[in-house]
């Protein structure tokens, strides 16, 4: 009966810690994806400027 | 070893070394050519009602479709929209939007103009050149909501593609504009000058800061200015000041002094004088400068009576200048 308690009890502290470490992972991507700024540039070449080497002087 | 980089789209003509960016934190040099970080990508999309920006004389009642990226050329202490205007595109939420989704969106929401706004749209260049060009293939009005700080060339390349300009003009002193702006005068009168001369409909915003530009010799030099070089019919908004970003010490601009300032444009000559972020104040009108009567009523940004018909007043048939329809 003790054994069984005891076996019981490890799977419990297993399943709660795997869950739990689980949930954090996915807790923490979803913080990320939501907190994610859309920062990446959309780079353009812009108009209006000149190269030192095209300039005088 | 890489060439500098000099941007002339604006008057600070930043050289940039390779990777560096310009005063305007969205414009980079990459291996030698200057990018636009922050093409197709707004941090603030609003459809505003045309009054906000402030545009009294261009299409009473309508909704405009709104939009800003990240950066500024200029360093207002003022500001009130800092929050966007002195930032990276990368501390901004921003969304994609490309020129042609801009205007998709602009007509899907019945809205009959494009503003370029909030931040300054001189930094955004390239994109809003882009959208003009199709707005207005689509029937759109463009508005250029700016300190017009920027290079004539650039400057005469949009004027073809925007009907209307809301124009800061932040004081009549180099002085002024060096301290409060970290930006100059005389090019700014200059580009306003060029945009009258080009067609473009010019609405002028004075924001009047207690202590600053509030002085009645500083209020009757930029209405003389005005009336010299752009004529009387050209509206100009006196503003209130709200203590804002680097100006929280300083008090709102007292009714009284917009009151006098109005009174000053109206001494002056001007015949459209309008003062903003007062509601119900007699100010908010438009008046026919022949008869003296109302011809628009407005609370806020809301329009109570409009007596304009087909650009006319409806009382004495004066023509009422400004894009009406």
């Amino acid at each position: 009966m003790n054994d069984r308690n005891l076996s019981r009890r490890r799977l419990l502290k297993f399943l709660a810690v795997f869950f739990t470490g689980l949930f954090a992972i996915r807790w923490q991507e979803i913080i990320r994806i939501f907190s994610q700024k859309n920062t990446r540039p959309n780079l353009k070449e812009a108009k209006h400027y000149s190269r030192s080497d095209d300039m005088a002087g | 070893m890489l060439p500098i980089v000099e941007c002339r789209l604006c008057h600070h003509r930043c050289r940039l070394d390779e990777g560096e960016r310009g005063q305007c934190r969205v414009r980079i040099n990459l291996d030698g050519k200057l990018y636009s970080l922050v093409y197709g990508k707004p941090c603030s999309v609003h459809i505003d009602p045309i009054e906000k920006k402030p545009l009294y004389h261009v299409l009473p009642a309508s909704a405009s479709f709104s939009l800003a990226t990240a950066g500024c050329n200029l360093r207002c202490k003022f500001c009130q929209n800092w929050q966007i205007s002195q930032s990276p595109p990368e501390e901004t939420e921003n969304i994609e939007l490309p020129p042609e989704s801009v205007v998709q969106e602009a007509l899907r929401n019945h809205c009959r103009s494009i503003a370029y706004t909030y931040s300054d749209p001189v930094i955004f260049y390239e994109y809003m050149l882009d959208t003009a060009k199709l707005a207005k293939q689509n029937g759109l009005i463009n508005i250029f909501r700016t300190a017009a700080f920027i290079e004539e060339e650039p400057l005469l390349e949009l004027c073809p593609f925007i009907q209307t300009a809301s124009v800061d003009l932040k004081g009549i002193t180099e002085e002024y504009y060096e301290k409060m702006c970290a930006a100059k005068l005389e090019p700014v009168l200059q580009a306003v000058k060029i945009m009258h001369r080009q067609g473009v409909w010019v609405e002028l915003t004075n924001l009047v800061v207690p202590t600053w530009n509030d002085k009645e010799k500083d209020i009757r030099d930029l209405c003389l200015w005005i009336k010299e070089n752009l004529g009387p019919d050209v509206p100009l908004h006196f503003s209130r000041f709200w203590p804002m970003h680097q100006l929280k010490s300083l008090p709102p601009t007292p009714e009284k002094t917009l009151t006098r300032a109005r009174e000053i444009g109206l001494e002056e000559g001007l015949h459209y004088v309008y003062v903003g972020n007062i509601p119900e104040h007699e100010g908010n009108n438009t008046y026919c400068p022949k008869d003296g009567k109302l011809l628009i009523r407005r609370i806020g940004y809301s329009i109570l009576e409009n007596n304009i018909i087909d650009g006319q007043c409806k009382f004495c048939g004066t023509h009422i200048p400004g894009l009406w329809a």
